[in-house]
C-alpha cells in the first residue's frame, strides 16, 4: 500500500493542476475463484489484485486514471497527464490527510487461511447433492468466490479511511433434462463474512433448491405472451424493482435529468402499498459495506415511502449537481473504475397481506418463483427481465410450470400497479453491471402482485 | 512498458520450481476516453495497464495464475500459490508440444519471426476536446427537438500482446482503434426518445460524428409516438445493428466445448443444411475490418477464417487446445484479459451482405415489423436452448410507410428455427458496440416471430 506522504503528494499535484477536489483509492485484494462443472475444473485461480485509482473533480466534471505501478514518479506523472484538460486555477484549498481512520472488521475464518482443498471439498459436496436430487439433473455448475479486500480512501478534504471487506458467494446452477429439453435452476448464497459463513448455512440445501427449480422447468410448456396479473415471489424477485426503478433513482441518472424520476421528490410515484429502501448498512450482507467507495458511512435510504418519492441514492459528484448531500451510495467494482451512485441492498418493505391470500385472490395470471436478470433504460423507464421459474395461476391456484417468459414495462407504470404486498421479505444476492463496473448487490421483496403487466413469450 | 528482465526472471523461477511448458502472456493496454455532454467535458479517463498470465504444468497438472503488480515479490507469491493448487484443480497437462500445434492459419514460424508491434498513436486530447465540442454543436443544430446531446465521445484503445515460451520463442503484436460515440435525446410535446450509436475506425479523422448524429436522430424522431401493438405473429425485419446484437449472443453454440457439453443443437450436423441459403457467417480474429486484429491467439496458435454457415450449411466449430481433442486448432484460444484463464472465444464475426438495401426491402414488404432496438439480451437469450424473448422497439410498416412506431413489446422465438426462417439479408451492414464481441451484420428479414404486446 502507498504511504500517507505519497497520497498527499498525489492530492497536492491534482489540486495544483486545477482540480477543486481530488481522491485516491488504493486497493489490495486477495481472491479465490473456482469454477467447476461436474468433474471438470473450468477455472481455479488464487491471485492478488492491486492498484490505485485517482479521481479529480473540477466543478461538475471529473477525470480519472489508475495504475498498478505504485512508483512515485509514475503516480505523479499519470496524475498530471489526466489533469491536462483542466484549467489551472490558483488558490484552491486542499487539506492534507493525517490520521487514518480504520474500520477493520475481523472475521472468524480468514479465507487465506482456509486450504484450497477445503474449498474444493465444499464445491464437490454441492455438485454431488445437486446431481443426487433427481436423475434428470445432468450437470451441476458451481462458481465459488471469496475475497479479502483492503481499501484506503483519501481525499483533498482530509478524509482518510481504511476498510476491510470480506465477501464470499457460491453460485450454483443445475441443468435438468427431460426428453430433449434442458432447463436450468439456480441458487446463490453469499455474505460479507469469512469462511465461517459455510458453517452457518447448509450448502446442500441450496444445491437441492437449484436442482428442484431446474427439474420443475424441464419439459415445461412455453409461456403465453400477452398482458396479465403477475405475482412475484419473495426474494430475488426484488430484482424487478432494482431494474424498474432502482437505477432510475441513482443520482448518476437523476442529476442531469436522464431519469423518469428526475425532479419528482414529494410526488406520488407508486401505489400506497409500496415502500422501497436501499440499505448498505445491513451488517454482513453481500450487497452491504460499512463505508462506501468515497469513504462515507453507508446508511438506510428510504427511496419511496407509501408511494411517495422521498429520496435518491446520491454520490458526491452528482450530489454537487443536484445541490444535495451524498447518501453513502457511491460504489465501484475496483480501482479501475471511478465511483458513482449505485445500489447496495434494495428491497420492497413488508406489507400486510399474506402470500397465500395474494395467490388465492389472483384469478388468472403468472406466478414468478424466480427471476434471472434484466436491464432498464432510466430515461424512458422501460425495463425488462427474464423469468427463471414460473407457473400459471388458474382460478387462484398455482398450476403448470411455464418457461421462456420475459416481463417488461416501465418503472413508473409497474410501481402504480403493485396492489398487494405480503409480509415475508427476503433479500437474496446477485450482481449489477453498470457505469462503475460489476458490483455485488442484494435484491429483495416480500411476495408482491402487479395487477397487470406485459409478459413476453415464445407462444 | 514491457520489462524483459522481469519476464526472464519469472520464466527462470518457474523452471527452478519444476514447472514445465511455461508460457507467459503479457498484455499492455493503453486507453483513453473523453466525453462531451451538452457542451461540457464531463468525463476524461486514461490508463496504461499491464499484467501477465502464467501457465504451465506442474507434476503433470495444468496450472495458471495472473500477476498484476509486476514485481518479484508478487510474482514469487503467485508462482508458489499456483503450484500449491495445481494438483487440487486436477487438470491434466497437455501432451501436445507447443511448436507442433496444427492450426488453420499461417505457418507458426512465419508469425514467430514477424514480431509485429504498431506504435501507440499519441494524440493531442485538448485538440480532440475542441473538435468534439464542435461536432456536438453541429449535431444539436440538426433539429430544435434535440434537447440534449449527452454523449459525443471518443475512445482510443491500443493493446500489445506478447507470448514468451520457456524454449525462447516469442510472439508479439499490437492493434489500435478509435471508437466514436453519439447519444442524444429528442423531445416533442412532452414525449422523449433517446438514441445512441458508435463506430470504429483506425484514426480519429475517419469518424463521422455528424453522420452518426443524423442517423440516430432520424431513428429517434420516428419513435416519438411509440405505443405497443397487439400480441401475435409478425414478419420481422431486424435492423442491421439489432441483428448484430442478437446474433452475438448465440455465437457460443459454435464452440466445440459447448457442442461436447450438449449445449448446441448443431452437434453432428456439420455439412448439413441447417439455415436459410441466404445466410453465410464467418469468423476471423485476423480480419483488419474489425477493431481487434490478432494473427495468433493467446496460446500461440495462428488464426484464420472459419465459416459457421456457408449458404445455410453448417461449417466449423471453434476450439482452443483444451477442447480440440486432436482436431485442427482454429486459433480461438484467448483470454478476455490477463486476469482471465484461456478459453475458446469468438472474435470478429461477419454475416455476409445480400443484394438489396434495408430501404428497398422495406418498400417491397406488404407489412413488416421493423425492429430498430433491443434490450434485455443478457437475461432474455438462452444460448443453450436457442430460446429468446427480449424487449424491443421499432416501426410497424407497410410498403415502406410507417403505420405505427412501437415500444413496450417483446419479440421471441428460437434461434435454430429463426435461422431457417430467414427470407433475405440486406446489402448494408452495421456492427455491435462491443469490440471484444464484434459482429457485423446486415438487416435480416424473418418470416415470423412472436410479439408480446397488448
Amino acid at each position: 500500500m502507498i504511504s500517507k506522504e505519497m497520497i498527499n503528494k498525489i492530492l497536492q499535484t491534482a489540486i495544483d493542476c486545477g482540480g477543486d477536489f481530488a481522491e485516491v483509492f488504493v486497493e489490495n485484494k486477495f481472491n479465490t475463484t473456482i469454477i467447476k462443472e461436474n468433474d471438470t475444473v473450468e477455472q481455479g485461480t488464487v491471485a492478488r489484485d492491486y492498484g490505485i485509482g485517482i479521481r479529480v473533480i473540477k466543478d461538475t466534471n471529473s477525470v480519472y486514471t489508475y495504475t498498478s505501478n505504485d512508483d512515485e514518479n509514475n503516480l505523479i506523472q499519470i496524475t498530471k497527464q489526466v489533469c491536462s484538460l483542466l484549467k489551472k486555477e490558483k488558490g484552491l484549498i486542499y487539506k492534507p490527510v493525517s490520521e487514518l481512520e480504520q474500520s477493520l472488521l475481523k472475521v472468524e475464518k480468514e479465507f487465506s487461511k482456509v486450504s484450497y482443498k477445503r474449498k474444493m471439498d465444499l464445491i464437490n459436496q454441492v455438485i454431488a447433492s445437486g446431481k443426487e436430487y433427481d436423475t434428470k439433473v445432468k450437470r451441476m455448475y458451481v462458481k465459488y468466490l471469496d475475497q479479502e479486500q483492503n481499501v484506503v480512501i483519501a481525499n483533498s478534504e482530509g478524509l482518510y479511511r481504511e476498510d476491510n471487506r470480506n465477501k464470499t458467494r457460491m453460485l450454483m446452477i443445475a441443468y435438468a433434462q427431460k426428453d430433449m429439453d434442458v432447463q436450468s435452476g439456480y441458487s446463490g448464497p453469499g455474505a460479507a463474512k469469512g469462511f465461517e459463513f459455510y458453517d452457518e448455512i447448509n450448502v446442500e440445501d441450496y444445491a437441492r433448491e437449484a436442482a428442484r427449480s431446474a427439474c420443475a422447468m424441464a419439459g415445461a410448456n412455453y409461456c403465453k405472451a400477452g398482458q396479465m396479473s403477475v405475482v412475484v415471489d419473495n426474494g430475488f424477485g426484488g430484482l424487478m424493482f432494482h431494474e424498474a426503478c432502482g437505477h432510475s433513482l441513482e443520482a448518476s441518472c437523476v442529476a442531469k435529468g436522464h431519469s423518469e424520476f428526475s425532479g419528482r421528490l414529494g410526488e406520488k410515484v407508486a401505489s400506497s402499498v409500496v415502500t422501497l429502501v436501499d440499505d448498505g448498512s445491513i451488517p454482513n450482507t453481500w450487497g452491504g459495506l460499512s463505508i462506501d467507495d468515497e469513504g462515507i458511512n453507508t446508511r438506510k435510504n428510504v427511496l419511496i415511502e407509501n408511494g411517495i418519492l422521498k429520496g435518491y441514492m446520491i454520490d458526491r459528484l452528482n450530489g454537487k449537481i443536484m445541490g444535495m448531500k451524498p447518501t453513502g451510495s457511491s460504489r465501484r467494482e475496483s480501482y479501475q473504475f471511478a465511483p458513482t451512485s449505485r445500489m447496495t441492498n434494495t428491497y420492497i418493505a413488508n406489507g400486510t397481506s399474506k402470500r397465500e391470500d395474494i395467490i388465492a385472490q389472483t384469478e388468472n395470471g403468472l406466478f414468478v418463483k424466480a427471476i434471472s436478470g434484466g436491464s432498464v433504460n432510466p430515461l424512458t423507464g422501460a425495463f425488462n427481465f427474464a423469468v427463471a421459474e414460473a407457473y400459471e395461476i388458474v382460478n387462484g391456484k398455482i398450476g403448470e410450470p411455464v418457461k421462456g417468459a420475459t416481463l417488461i414495462g416501465t418503472g413508473s407504470e409497474v410501481l402504480q400497479k403493485v396492489d398487494m404486498v405480503a409480509d415475508n421479505l427476503r433479500i437474496d444476492q446477485g450482481y449489477c453491471y453498470a457505469g462503475s463496473g460489476a458490483i455485488f448487490i442484494g435484491a429483495g421483496q416480500p411476495t408482491v402482485r402487479i395487477s397487470n403487466m406485459t409478459v413476453g413469450g415464445i407462444k | 512498458m514491457l520489462d524483459k528482465k522481469f519476464i526472464d526472471y519469472v520464466l527462470e523461477q518457474c523452471r527452478e520450481i519444476g514447472i514445465k511448458d511455461t508460457r507467459v502472456y503479457y498484455e499492455n493496454r493503453k486507453h483513453t476516453y473523453l466525453n462531451i455532454e451538452d457542451g461540457e467535458t464531463n468525463v476524461f479517463r486514461q490508463a496504461d495497464e499491464e499484467g501477465i498470465r502464467l501457465s504451465g504444468t506442474y507434476k503433470g497438472y495444468f496450472c495458471s495464475t495472473y500477476v498484476e503488480k509486476l514485481d518479484r515479490e508478487t510474482a514469487n507469491e503467485a508462482i508458489q500459490i499456483m503450484i500449491e493448487i495445481a494438483v487440487e484443480n486436477g487438470e491434466k497437462g497437455k501432451n501436445e508440444k507447443i511448436e507442433e500445434n496444427r492450426s488453420i492459419g499461417e505457418d507458426r514460424k512465419v508469425v514467430l519471426d514477424r514480431k509485429y508491434l504498431k506504435p501507440f498513436c499519441s494524440i493531442d486530447w485538448s485538440e480532440v476536446e475542441k473538435r468534439l465540442k464542435g461536432y456536438q454543436e453541429e449535431i444539436k443544430k440538426l433539429d430544435k427537438r434535440i434537447i440534449s446531446v449527452s454523449k459525443t465521445a471518443l475512445r482510443q484503445v491500443w493493446v500489445q500482446v506478447s507470448l514468451f515460451e520457456e524454449n525462447g520463442n516469442e510472439m508479439t503484436e499490437s492493434y489500435e482503434f478509435f471508437q466514436g460515440f453519439v447519444s442524444l435525446v429528442v423531445e416533442d410535446n412532452g414525449r422523449k426518445q433517446d438514441a445512441y450509436a458508435s463506430d470504429f475506425k483506425r484514426s480519429v479523422e475517419e469518424i463521422d460524428y455528424l453522420e452518426i448524429g443524423r442517423r440516430i436522430f432520424e431513428e429517434a424522431e420516428k419513435l416519438l409516438l411509440v405505443k405497443p401493438i397487439q400480441t401475435g405473429d409478425y414478419k420481422v425485419l431486424l435492423s442491421n445493428n439489432v441483428a448484430a446484437d442478437l446474433f452475438s449472443y448465440f455465437l457460443p453454440i459454435f464452440k466445440q466445448e459447448e457442442v461436447d457439453k450438449g449445449n448446441s443443437k448443431f452437434a453432428n450436423m456439420q455439412g448439413k443444411e441447417v439455415a436459410s441459403s441466404v445466410l453465410t457467417i464467418y469468423e476471423d480474429p485476423s480480419s483488419s475490418e474489425a477493431p481487434v486484429v490478432r494473427t495468433f491467439d493467446d496460446e500461440g496458435t495462428t488464426t484464420g477464417r472459419k465459416y459457421f454457415f456457408e449458404k445455410g450449411k453448417l461449417g466449423a466449430f471453434i476450439n482452443c487446445s483444451k477442447d480440440a481433442k486432436g482436431k485442427v486448432l482454429t486459433g480461438n484460444g484467448f483470454c478476455k484479459n490477463y486476469k482471465s484463464p484461456i478459453g475458446t472465444i469468438v472474435r470478429n464475426t461477419f454475416i455476409e451482405a445480400g443484394k438489396r438495401s434495408t430501404k428497398e426491402i422495406l418498400e417491397t414488404e406488404k407489412r413488416v415489423l421493423y425492429i430498430t432496438g433491443l434490450d434485455g439480451l443478457f437475461a432474455g437469450v438462452n444460448a443453450k436452448t436457442g430460446d429468446f424473448s427480449v424487449i424491443a422497439i421499432g416501426l410497424l410498416m407497410e410498403k415502406g410507410q410507417v403505420i405505427q412506431p412501437v415500444n413496450q413489446i417483446t419479440i421471441g422465438g428460437n434461434f435454430y428455427q429463426m435461422v431457417k426462417d430467414i427470407k433475405e439479408v440486406s446489402s448494408d451492414r452495421w456492427q455491435t458496440d462491443d469490440w471484444e464481441n464484434y459482429v457485423k451484420a446486415p438487416a435480416i428479414l424473418i418470416r415470423s416471430l412472436k410479439v408480446g404486446g397488448l
